[in-house]
């Protein structure tokens, strides 16, 4: 288990919060919050987490470094020099934050006034926070509800993040804020971005880009891909319940559905667990041309398959990670796995 | 969330027709003060593996009496619950609120709370459309 696992674990056991990570957006949060909503979109997303009580938390972000499709001569001719590394891309301005909040809270008055309610407002002066690297506006806000908030733009990743802690009467809004804005990170840390959700808890490389999931009760998955590659997260609870019948590696094959890939099973031992590691190619002529397609230009199909899974007793729960790589990345499994975290 | 059309054109029309207004859903704190107990007609025994069997009784209505004697329907139904259906059968026994059988099972299973929550309730109302169980609130008592 590498070391920032480990301590991430045992940090977990000594404040018992509650880690919600989603594409690069990771904080902490008391203990029992849960993520009820969320969005995918390519640019930016959204992140809703409710209290066990009458509070919740939102965070909206949005990227300003999307590349614009050229649209004059001069656009393409400059996009092409970038492209050849002749020329360096203008550094963004930092966008008109002050602007964007104003929108924001003129949006939460008028919800305040549809419902009958009086709205105030208050936006303190800008500041520089986190070495230099967020410019931010605190606001507070009180209408139907009241609302704890900041707005900042990150310059390392530049991101804006809006995020606000929105309480009724007597919620305790102050301390819910700080601790969520004193642990916010809104990029990748070391090229891995944190997924964290329920309790599951697992890191992926920058470039992966979350393409489905299914967040049930007791069932949760995340799928990310990138240029064909993918990796496969997959965790069930109530494992004492659903694995009564069966060895980990039926479970295995029956529930990751392996049966069309070339693969071989072999029992292990995994983050202190009995685990079952698989190893295989992926096969049939038509996965073959799906491999070869997914990863044009570069041609280099993701025709490795890899996967372990293993039940921690600790928490209940039977996990899984899978990969499909090409031949460059092989080592993907043992790192996204050594990053999931189980008890 | 989108919610399915059928839901949605129900919400519109209700808007409209007071007749077809749909309720707004119970309030949360409400729901977990509740307490489910067993319908007292219901038999039910545990088998070897754990799991609660239980003895239905069909309806003695004049509708279920006339269907019986048309079908010849046995006097009574079987149904099996598994592990986690017996574990929250068993503390439907009047005294459990909604919110404490939610807390035993998140402990029991180790399952994140709101897992349990949707998956409990849930559990709970299929239950109680079918008369297996009753909810009521234990009123306050005054000194």
């Amino acid at each position: 288990m590498p070391t920032f696992a480990k301590e991430r674990s045992s940090q977990k056991s000594l404040n018992r919060r509650t880690l919600i990570g989603w594409g690069g957006i990771r904080f902490y949060l008391p203990v029992d919050w849960n993520m009820t909503g969320f969005s995918m979109e390519r640019g930016g997303g959204y992140l809703k987490i409710d209290s066990p009580g009458s509070m919740f938390v939102q965070v909206k972000w949005f990227n300003t470094r999307e590349r614009r499709r050229p649209f004059t001569i001069l656009e393409m001719v400059r996009t092409l020099t970038e492209i050849m590394k002749l020329s360096r891309p203008p550094e963004p301005s930092a966008p008109d934050l002050r602007a964007m909040l104003d929108t924001f809270l003129k949006d939460t008055g008028k919800q305040a006034r549809k419902a009958k309610n009086s709205f105030d407002s208050k936006v303190k002066a800008e500041t520089i926070e986190h070495r230099g690297e967020r410019t931010a506006h605190h606001f507070t806000w009180s209408g139907a509800g009241s609302g704890q908030g900041k707005i900042w733009y990150c310059a390392e990743c530049r991101r804006v993040v809006i995020a606000q802690v929105v309480g009724r009467g007597r919620d305790n809004l102050a301390d819910v804020a700080a601790s969520m804005f004193g642990s916010f990170t809104d990029h990748a840390d070391g090229g891995w971005n944190t997924w964290a959700l329920y309790d599951l808890e697992s890191e992926v490389p920058e470039g992966f880009v979350l393409k489905s999931q299914k967040l049930m009760s007791g069932y949760l998955l995340l799928e990310f891909e990138r240029r064909g590659e993918r990796v496969r997260i997959e965790r069930w609870g109530l494992a004492n319940v659903t694995r009564k019948k069966f060895t980990l590696a039926e479970w295995f094959r029956h529930a990751c559905r392996v049966n069309n890939q070339r693969v071989k099973t072999i029992d292990t031992r995994f983050h202190e667990h009995d685990a079952v590691r698989a190893v295989g190619r992926i096969k049939g002529l038509v996965s073959w041309f799906r491999a070869m397609r997914d990863s044009l230009p570069a041609l280099r199909p993701a025709s490795q398959y890899n996967g372990v899974v293993w039940e921690c007793g600790e928490t209940n729960k039977i996990l899984a990670v899978q990969t499909w790589c090409n031949r460059r990345t092989e080592g993907l499994l043992e790192e996204v796995a050594a990053r999931c975290v189980c008890h | 969330m989108r919610l399915p059309l059928t839901v949605r054109l129900k919400h519109s029309a209700g808007r409209y027709l007071p007749f077809l207004k749909v309720p707004p859903p119970p309030d949360r704190d409400a729901v977990f003060k509740l307490r489910p107990m067993r319908n007292g007609a219901i038999e039910w025994k545990t088998n070897d593996e754990g799991q609660a069997l239980l003895t239905v009784p069909h309806r003695k209505d004049r509708f279920g009496m006339l269907m019986s004697s048309m079908f010849r329907l046995p006097e009574t139904r079987n149904v099996q619950l598994d592990d986690v259906g017996t574990f929250v059968w068993n503390l439907c026994d009047g005294n459990q609120t909604v919110d404490a059988i939610v807390k035993q099972t998140s402990r029991e299973y180790k399952l994140n709370r709101r897992e349990v929550e949707i998956s409990v309730t849930t559990y709970l109302q299929m239950l109680s459309q079918r008369n297996f169980i009753a909810m009521y609130q234990r009123e306050k008592t005054k000194k």
